[in-house]
């Protein structure tokens, strides 16, 4: 059964291939986003105090891309977060009562909505959009199509673009560094 | 008549000479197109199978075709699929895929390669792919974020297109003051009314 745990989006996740040990900044609703690792890495991570919250699940070397990778990664490992450009491994996560999150591809208006052609439209099924600065180009209409919750990942490199993001979507994932200036920037709330 | 499309250094200066390419959807905006003034007419959608009347009425209005072999239907993406265009009377062949590249050229078509602005950490190995499969032209998407992230691009050595989600003039003139010779954009009032 989902609870409000599994399925909550934390506002930045910080990306990380895992290997190195990522501190959430405490001013910030944080979590992990483990991208572009192998397999090794990802259940050494998991198995840290330091515990990941989301994978991008495709991005992961050795880990196939089937239900049964996202068994593995959610009942073993504790991830309760799964990225992938597959819907079908999404629902999956949805079905163990997590967050699943699909890519949506933002390169030009005519691959988005034919990137968004595919999405099931569930509960507990949300998007990343990537890369996730284009966000900020997007016009209403394109906005309400993005199913939510909604993560916006890729290009966002500094505090103002991070806060530009986050207005539009539900969370952004950032690399490290910049979680840190943002932390550290004024509240604007 | 066998037809030869331009070299790419025409091509390209077609490009240079008016900037706005009309990306369409075949079938879609095909008669805006054609009755504007941009030069190229790139092909995002449709069956690359039945193409020929469609070129064949873009050349007549004095315009160049670009087919995106990833995007349109009935194709594959390998050597032949290249053959399929060239023999279809397209001048330029866009494509995701580096080593699409040298088989565009063989056929003598402009080679245009997309570069898919992802994440930072992805950037130099893209540029990298792209410098190794020396195209012609390189286009940008999504080309709106072109002068967001110019500074963190490494310099191509061909002419840059910016594409996707370039809907105002401010967009327009943004990607060109980053250093794009052209862009595409499937925004008609953008195209330029035709001249005559």
């Amino acid at each position: 059964m989902a609870t409000e745990w599994a399925t909550r989006l934390p506002r930045v996740l910080l990306a990380s291939d895992g290997r190195h040990a990522v501190h959430v900044p405490p001013e910030l609703e944080g979590g992990v986003l483990i991208r572009d690792s192998d397999l090794p890495a990802l259940v050494h991570c998991a198995a840290s105090g330091n515990r990941p919250e989301a994978v991008d699940i495709d991005s992961i070397a050795g880990l196939g891309s089937d239900d049964a990778a996202v068994d593995f990664v959610i009942s073993r490992l504790g991830f309760r977060i799964i990225l992938t450009r597959r819907p079908a491994l999404a629902v999956r996560a949805a079905e163990h009562g997590r967050l699943g999150l699909i890519h949506i591809f933002g390169y030009d208006s005519t691959g988005m909505a034919r990137s968004l052609e595919g999405h099931p439209r569930v509960d507990r099924v949300g998007s990343v959009l990537s890369p996730g600065l284009v966000i900020t180009h997007l016009r209403a209409d394109e906005l309400a199509q993005l199913p939510r919750p909604l993560l916006a990942y890729g290009l966002i490199d500094d505090v103002a673009d991070a806060e530009a993001c986050l207005a539009l979507a539900d969370a952004i994932a950032v690399r490290p560094v910049l979680a840190v200036r943002l932390a550290a920037a004024p509240r604007r709330d | 008549m066998t037809y030869r499309p331009p070299d790419p250094a025409a091509f390209i200066a077609r490009v240079a000479a008016d900037p706005r390419c009309a990306a369409i959807t075949a079938g879609a905006s095909v008669d805006a197109a054609l009755t504007s003034r941009t030069p190229v007419v790139v092909i995002l959608r449709g069956n690359g199978l039945s193409l020929v009347p469609l070129v064949r009425r873009v050349h007549a209005a004095g315009k160049l075709v670009a087919v995106h072999i990833d995007l349109v239907s009935g194709l594959r993406q390998d050597r032949s699929g290249v053959a399929w265009l060239a023999g279809a009377g397209v001048d330029a062949v866009m494509s995701s895929h580096g080593q699409l590249m040298a088989s565009i050229r063989a056929e003598g078509m402009t080679a245009i390669h997309r570069l898919l602005l992802v994440r930072r950490s992805q950037l130099d190995s893209a540029a990298q792919a792209i410098s190794r499969a020396a195209p012609s032209m390189v286009e940008v998407l999504p080309g709106v974020l072109l002068p967001s992230i110019v500074d963190r691009l490494p310099p191509f050595k061909v002419p840059v297109l910016a594409g996707g989600f370039i809907r105002t003039e401010g967009d327009v003139r943004a990607a060109m003051d980053a250093g794009a010779l052209g862009v595409t954009t499937s925004a008609i009032e953008l195209w330029g009314a035709g001249g005559d």
